[in-house]
């Protein structure tokens, strides 16, 4: 493993320069000729019957070619898919609405469709659509909605609740008498939003075939089936093609633009191009679920957690998406990366009328993982143990199993990631106060966190792979990129392979006519499935290389090097052979260097939801990180000082990556505490980014970043996914933080200065 | 979005025709920052743009007679990167330091921001408390008006149909600064403001001062009861716990999404206590130092 020359090293991507320059395009970038401009009408009201829908005078309005609603849509109710392969069942599919009929379900529901001329007409066109609403009360509490008698959110389903679900282990009820401590608290998680930088958007248009071709931005390809039974087509009549993204962080996992693009392409037979305003963005897509979570965890006097229980409400918000799914993370996941004997998890979700919740980095584990490390503190706080000690003294260790009693095959770091942590934290005494007089403050957080799909997926990943006369390789791959290098990765372990500079590979990927289907770009997915698919095709060519190289050099395939562009007998690397001469001579024999690879994830079958069991997810990553913080007694205000950041990544495939995903995680969390979408009865008062606050440059803190390499990864060459672990730790290690300074505790993720000042003030 | 019609000026002249000729009907937008958001959002429909950017003759900061002036086209960026305020105004200087964002800085001119009238303009309390006049031309002539008279309310000037802000004037003044508190350290409008400008005596009497507020009224304003008990007495902590009281008596905050009207309540006597100390020369925090009027963020 020591001689790698691409694998571990800050290897520039493929796309660095172009991203660096500008020359990047996204999905805004594009245009054709004789394109119109698409919209959407979206709902007045959070909660409503709609009535009526009359477009009559916006399709009289010149300029404008086509305004369609729900009767129009071939196929407007679908099941919600996201990429699988298969039909889950089991309630994990929802209602997938492409337009409103019945009731409207929140603020921004899509009612109608507009293709026009000019943006300009199209925007004046949504204003002349007279729609009739029966407004109504709506429910926008997901525990108020679980009550009986609440307001029934859908037309569709009779009830309020999503699912429920529930694991446990060991005996609880027998041991509460038992502990020497019982710490029971409620905490409650805002929603959030992904804020990236391009909204969503992209281009459809018929090709010459009458094929249905569209450049979107998303981060699930194989929404080209959901299209096509929406139009009542065939699989094969709809291409989809990705653009390099300008960030998804999962709110482009769900379908945005696509059926929207491929419904006016279609009734106008000319291109549309659709792209959604930062306003319809806030207010129109999936947001991270807001959950309601009480704590109750009993602990012996000296720190050992005997028992714990979590129970959690989830507010799904308008429609099902993927709320199923990540209540099976947050369940899961529920009661932390602790070795408990004793311990429940039971979460339901609800509809509500609030904007619809779905996947945002973390995906559930974010939630809880918030809840189970706050109360951590308080328990230490309790038992005036130090915060290191009570996590050193429960956290999992290898041989542990998880909740639902499955044993991990990958290392668990825990211990050695709390110990480089405290290492570097407690380098330098935390002094009382800063000069300035602003109190200091110190506090951590550990998370755990899968890398990998739900194993009840039976999720797969292929790469191509096809060497070049010349000695290049052509890299073909259906996936994504976000802007996480999910490509570059892919090109740097085929190179590492073959022996080839990193610009020798050209990884083509994204289009469903052309590459291999590779799989979503989520659940912190690409490296593991699609690199270990890269690997695959990788040595089935290289095997072929070898054998006729071995034959040239008159030794055994197990003897070459392949290095530097060459082949060589590694025992005296004075016989090699180039290797582009190498692959002429397969050429010649008439054999074609291709091969399609393909990985498979572990396979199990949907559990019982009562009493979840065994291998849900392939396995975790765990991460460590350490806030520093001065909090301003007069103002409440607060400034991050230092991060660290600590992960066991198995492998640094890519070490810049590695470090990319662990800054732009941490501050993505470190978000969460200030971002406020200001929901007030359904309706986003902060729909822009006037008013929704993120981070900026100049509120990041110095992050430092431990990169622990255990190699107990199952991707390629012992790598673990960092993605999502990433978005874990820092919102709850500020907030006890913000306790050790200045001896207040927060139990909710969203705190502003007023917070802290109302609190500081009694 | 393209409701409005745009002609541009070439000098002062041609301003004052257009905007003459064009009465209610004409906004002048200089960066354009607070105008083109208000079009898109549908707040400002079927104006004439009178564009002003190219007059030269209207950008600049100049010291003559032992006053400044500060060009109506002068951008915040070219307020921020005075050497000159810097000495001479602080809490001009400050207020700009911790405006918007840089990209904003860079188109957003300090005639713009006064006209616009927010409560929550970063220049307004720092020209409050420097006493400045704003400068205002039109083809009936000039006029010069105080700029504690010239906000009436929310986004509510003084300024008639056909008048053009040309510029900001006021006494150079080293014994004044500025401190705002947002919700993260850039692009952040503001939750509260305060500036303020001192006189001392020798013996360390102060013999004037303008306590200013932004972001805690319907629009910015000074504190005219801290100041009458400043004024004739020495920094020390009763005098700045009475004015800070009086303070409290002036303003009238809201609640709105960046903060509660109580916060503000809380917050703004603690910017005009930092704000006095710094402007007095007795600083008691770290983060003055740095000559940037942001106090750390949220």
């Amino acid at each position: 493993m020591s001689n790698f020359k691409l694998v571990g090293n800050k290897v520039p991507r493929h796309d660095a320069w172009a991203k660096a320059k500008g020359e990047q395009l996204y999905s805004d970038d594009y245009v054709m000729p004789n394109m119109l401009y698409g919209k959407v009408l979206r709902s007045k009201y959070a909660a409503a019957i709609l009535r009526k829908v009359d477009t009559s005078k916006a399709k009289a309005l010149p300029g404008v070619a086509a305004v369609l609603t729900a009767e129009d849509v071939p196929l407007n109710e679908d099941i919600t898919k996201f990429g699988q392969m298969r039909d889950v069942g089991g309630g994990f599919e929802g209602l997938y609405k492409v337009l409103a009929h019945g009731k409207i379900r929140s603020k921004s529901e899509p009612i109608a469709l507009v293709a026009a001329e000019t943006e300009e007409i199209a925007l004046e066109a949504l204003k002349l659509i007279e729609v009739d609403y029966e407004v109504t009360e709506g429910v926008f509490d997901p525990r108020e909605a679980l009550k009986e008698g609440a307001y029934v959110v859908s037309s569709e389903d009779q009830a309020n609740l999503i699912m429920e679900t529930k694991v446990e282990k060991g005996n609880l009820e027998a041991v509460w008498e038992e502990c020497d401590l019982i710490v029971e608290n409620d905490y409650c998680t805002s929603p959030h939003d992904h804020a990236y930088l391009e909204t969503e958007g992209g281009m459809a248009w018929l090709d010459e075939n009458g094929i249905i071709t569209l450049r979107v931005g998303t981060q699930v390809l194989e929404h080209y089936r959901t299209i096509a039974k929406v139009l009542k087509r065939h699989h094969n009549q709809v291409r989809n093609m990705s653009i390099p993204m300008g960030g998804g962080f999962g709110g482009k996992e769900d379908i945005t633009v696509e059926t929207y693009l491929a419904l006016l392409t279609v009734a106008t037979r000319r291109p549309v191009k659709m792209v959604w305003s930062r306003e319809e963005s806030l207010e129109a897509h999936a947001k991270r679920h807001p959950e309601y979570l009480h704590y109750k965890t009993g602990v012996t006097k000296d720190g050992k957690i005997l028992a714990q229980q979590a129970s959690i409400v989830m507010d799904g918000g308008a429609y099902t998406y993927l709320t199923p799914w990540v209540q099976m993370y947050s369940t899961i996941n529920g009661t932390g990366p602790y070795r408990i004997e004793n311990q429940e998890c039971v979460s339901r979700s609800a509809f509500t009328n609030n904007t619809f919740s779905s996947a945002n980095r973390g995906f559930g584990a974010t939630q809880v993982n918030f809840a189970y490390e706050r109360q951590m503190d308080e328990i230490a706080a309790k038992l005036n143990m130090n915060p290191y000690e009570l996590r050193l003294k429960n956290v999992l260790k290898n041989g542990d199993s998880l909740s639902t009693g499955f044993i991990p095959e990958g290392h668990i770091a825990l211990t050695e990631l709390l110990q480089a942590l405290r290492e570097k934290m407690e380098k330098t005494p935390k002094p009382e106060r800063l000069p300035d007089g602003r109190k200091v403050g110190r506090g951590i957080a550990i998370g755990q966190m899968s890398y990998g799909r739900l194993c009840f997926l039976h999720d797969s990943s292929r790469v191509a792979i096809r060497v070049e006369l010349d000695g290049s390789v052509t890299l073909r791959a259906g996936v994504p990129d976000l802007g996480g290098g999910q490509a570059s990765v892919l090109a740097q372990i085929c190179g590492e392979e073959l022996g080839l500079p990193i610009e020798d590979v050209h990884p083509f990927i994204m289009d469903t006519h052309l590459t291999p289907l590779a799989g979503t770009t989520t659940a912190t997915r690409q490296l593991y499935m699609s690199g270990n698919a890269c690997l695959v095709a990788t040595r089935y060519v290289k095997d072929i290389l070898a054998k006729k190289a071995a034959t040239l050099l008159s030794c055994q395939p197990h003897e070459l090097t392949f290095y530097d562009r060459k082949i060589f007998y590694t025992n005296d690397p004075q016989r090699s052979l180039p290797f582009v001469t190498v692959v002429g001579h397969v050429s010649n024999d008439g054999e074609l260097l291709f091969h399609e690879g393909q990985f498979n994830a572990p396979f199990s079958e949907v559990p019982d939801l009562t009493n979840i069991k065994g291998r849900i997810l392939p396995d975790m990553t765990y991460t460590a990180h350490g806030v520093e913080l001065a909090v301003d007694e007069e103002t409440g205000q607060y400034e991050l000082l230092r991060i660290v950041a600590a992960v066991d990544c198995g492998k640094a495939v890519n070490r810049n990556s590695c470090e990319g995903q662990m800054e732009g995680g941490a501050i993505y969390n470190q978000g969460w505490v200030m971002e406020d979408l200001a929901w007030d009865k359904g309706i986003t008062r902060n729909n822009s980014f006037a008013t929704y606050l993120i981070p900026t440059a100049l509120d990041a803190p110095e992050i430092e970043t431990v990169l622990l390499e255990s190699g107990g990864g199952l991707g390629p060459y012992g790598a673990k996914g960092v993605g999502e672990p990433a978005d874990n730790d820092i919102c709850p290690a500020i907030i006890n933080a913000l306790r050790d300074a200045i001896g207040v505790s927060f139990f909710n993720t969203l705190i502003k200065p007023q917070d802290i000042l109302k609190k500081l003030k009694g | 979005m393209k409701n409005f019609n745009y002609v541009k000026a070439p000098d002062v002249r041609g301003a004052l025709a257009f905007l003459d000729r064009e009465g209610d009907k004409a906004c002048v937008v200089a960066g354009g920052t607070n105008v083109m958001v208000d079009i898109r959002a549908g707040k400002m429909n079927d104006l004439t743009l009178v564009g002003i950017s190219d007059i030269a003759a209207l950008r600049g900061i100049q010291e003559e007679d032992g006053k400044i002036c500060v060009g109506a086209l002068t951008t915040i960026s070219e307020l921020a990167a005075s050497t000159l305020l810097a000495k001479q105004a602080p809490a001009l200087y400050m207020a700009a330091k911790v405006f918007a964002d840089a990209v904003t800085r860079n188109s957003a001119t300090i005639g713009g921001n006064i006209a616009y009238a927010s409560p929550a303009a970063d220049t307004a309390p720092a020209l409050l408390a420097l006493k400045a006049d704003v400068l205002i031309e039109s083809e009936g002539g000039k006029r010069r008006v105080p700029i504690a008279e010239f906000f009436t309310g929310v986004n509510k000037t003084l300024l008639q149909a056909g008048e053009l802000i040309t510029a900001l004037e006021f006494i150079p003044n080293p014994y004044s600064a500025f401190f705002k508190i947002g919700l993260r350290n850039a692009m952040a409008i503001s939750v509260a403001t305060a500036a303020c400008a001192v006189k001392l005596a020798a013996n360390g009497v102060i013999e004037d001062c303008a306590v200013a507020l932004g972001s805690v009224a319907p629009k910015p304003l000074r504190a005219y009861e801290a100041e009458k008990i400043l004024i004739g007495r020495k920094l020390d902590d009763d005098t700045v716990k009475a004015a800070l009281e009086a303070v409290g008596a002036a303003i009238s905050p809201i609640d709105d999404t960046r903060a509660t009207g109580e916060y503000r309540r809380e917050v703004a006597p603690v910017l005009v206590k930092r704000a006095l100390l710094k402007a007095s020369g007795i600083c008691v925090h770290e983060s003055c130092k740095d000559g940037e009027g942001r106090i750390q963020h949220g």
